[in-house]
């Protein structure tokens, strides 16, 4: 086991160096851009989403009824990964104003529709529930 | 009412579905969607930049078509299953560091430096890609060679992190799922949570891979594309984006070989014997479409002028804006009689976004090497 994790080590800094040799001719600004972007990313990430999740789950589970904890466990991670899976086509930011074959969706109301039925499925849980558990 | 405002501990957190059991078991997930796309991202950056000791095979036609998609739904699916897995370590956050400087500070550092390289690359990874899909790029870098370079730091952080958890995983992996905590019957069990995990791995896929999919284009709401486009295929560049003037009689194609050069005007090229072949156009973006492509075998081109069919093309379009207004084509493409240089698109003349008077269309090639408005040809055997 110590060998096979020494060895992976070595593989592993290895690999990463490789993917900073690939970046050896990247000028300054590229450099600054790319650490701006990967800071950015465990800000959101660590600073804003994990806490507000966290928020989220700790108020959820001292105001909810016992019954809807379960169904609203799986709503916030099944709404949770369509909100963040949408969020850049949902932005619109990318595109080109002359090609009509990208960004062709009505995303919102996917996302406002979607968000219903989840809702929707979680309440229906809810009152179905005590009626399937003891017979 | 008073309250006491600190920043939080391990201990704070609840363990119930948290856990090296859940944790460990995400992980594999993660790491198997991270090798698919990895791998794929290799093979993507060779069909675009091929090194010279590779020769990229004409078949399977949609050998890119699979590839590139499975590239796209994989980093796409691996969103959620990060979540979960950043979600069920999150109060490792707050693990404060030994107080004394000693060989576990050191080591304690050392691990807390490679998990911030995996997660910030991962999440740089992820964000990278979905907003190049959507063509969104607002910073000072090539996406292609940053994208390309983070995912080997990613891979790299990860094989570490995974060398430095291994007897936790292998621990993980061999005892229960569910470990001895009083049951809950109202909450989520652990097999409840990796359950929710994998069905929103499903949805993300179906909601998304549309673009990739023909079948479920009508259920990928968040799809990047629909599908459709002028004559019946979406496009990458328009021909104003591209700077295409209008494209008038004076319009010939140059076809040089060994010093000499054939001038053809589109009515030359139309009177050549025409070839008909079904082949996709597939992106960098993962987005792929079929068609049936009509047009002048490229060995027939090179032929024209005295080269050999097996022979390589450097051509140039008339497009003055954006990259890969030049493409090398292979021996092996020009050689492939499904190879042509297309003058109509289901039928129809090529819409101008498509490439008008004329384009490559060759099997197994990302869309970007189908060089659009050709406007010269030069061969060599």
């Amino acid at each position: 086991m110590r060998a096979i994790r020494a060895v992976l080590i070595v593989i592993g800094v290895a690999v990463g160096l490789n993917g900073l040799w690939l970046m050896r001719d990247f000028d300054f600004d590229q450099l600054r851009s790319i650490v701006i972007f990967l800071a950015a990313g465990l800000v959101i990430h660590d600073g804003i989403l994990a806490p507000l999740t966290i928020a989220v789950c700790f108020v959820a589970s001292r105001v909810l009824p016992a019954a809807t904890q379960k169904p609203a466990a799986i709503a916030l991670v099944v709404w949770g990964t369509i909100t963040v899976v949408a969020l850049t086509v949902l932005s619109r930011m990318g595109g080109k104003p002359d090609n009509d074959t990208i960004l062709n969706r009505p995303y919102w109301a996917a996302w406002l529709i979607l968000t219903a039925v989840v809702l929707a499925a979680t309440v229906a849980a809810t009152l179905i529930r005590p009626h399937r558990s003891r017979p | 009412m008073a309250m006491q405002l600190r920043i939080p501990r391990v201990e704070d957190f609840s363990h119930r579905l948290r856990g090296p059991q859940t944790t460990a078991r995400v992980g594999v997930w993660l790491a198997i969607t991270f090798s698919i796309c990895f791998l794929t991202g290799i093979w993507s950056h060779f069909q675009q930049d091929t090194p010279s000791w590779l020769a990229i095979p004409a078949s399977p036609a949609s050998l890119y078509r699979v590839t590139q998609g499975l590239h796209i739904i994989s980093g796409t699916a691996s969103i959620p299953l990060l979540l979960v897995k950043l979600w069920s370590v999150f109060p490792k956050f707050f693990e404060r560091p030994p107080t004394k400087v000693s060989r576990e500070l050191v080591l304690h550092m050392l691990e807390r430096l490679s998990i911030a390289a995996l997660v910030g690359a991962a999440i740089f990874e992820l964000a990278s890609g979905m907003m190049n899909i959507i063509q969104w790029y607002p910073w000072d870098f090539s996406f292609r060679r940053t994208h390309f370079a983070v995912a080997w730091i990613v891979i790299g952080a990860l094989i570490v992190h995974i060398a430095v958890k291994l007897p936790i995983i292998r621990d993980a992996l061999t005892s229960p799922l569910e470990t001895g905590e009083p049951k809950d019957s109202s909450g989520l069990s652990r097999r409840g949570l990796l359950l929710s995990t994998g069905g929103a791995v499903g949805l993300t896929i179906l909601l998304t891979a549309g673009q990739t999919v023909p079948i479920l284009r009508r259920i990928s709401v968040f799809g990047v594309r629909t599908g459709d486009g002028p004559q019946g295929l979406p496009i990458n560049r328009t021909a104003r984006a591209a700077g295409i003037g209008e494209i008038d009689d004076a319009w010939a194609l140059e076809v040089s070989h060994k010093g000499r050069t054939v001038s053809m005007s589109l009515a030359d090229l139309a009177a050549l014997p025409q070839s008909t072949v079904d082949l996709p156009i597939a992106c960098v973006e993962g987005w792929s479409a079929n068609a049936t492509w009509t047009g002048i075998p490229m060995r027939d081109i090179a032929t024209l002028v005295g080269a050999p069919a097996r022979s390589r093309m450097f051509l140039t379009s008339l497009q003055t804006r954006g990259a890969f207004g030049k493409s090398e084509l292979p021996h092996q493409f020009v050689e492939d009689e499904r190879t042509l240089l297309a003058l109509k698109l289901n039928g129809e003349v090529l819409n101008p976004d498509h490439g008008y008077p004329c384009r490559v269309i060759a099997p197994n090639r990302p869309g970007v090497l189908q060089t659009k408005w050709v406007t010269k040809i030069e061969v060599f055997a």
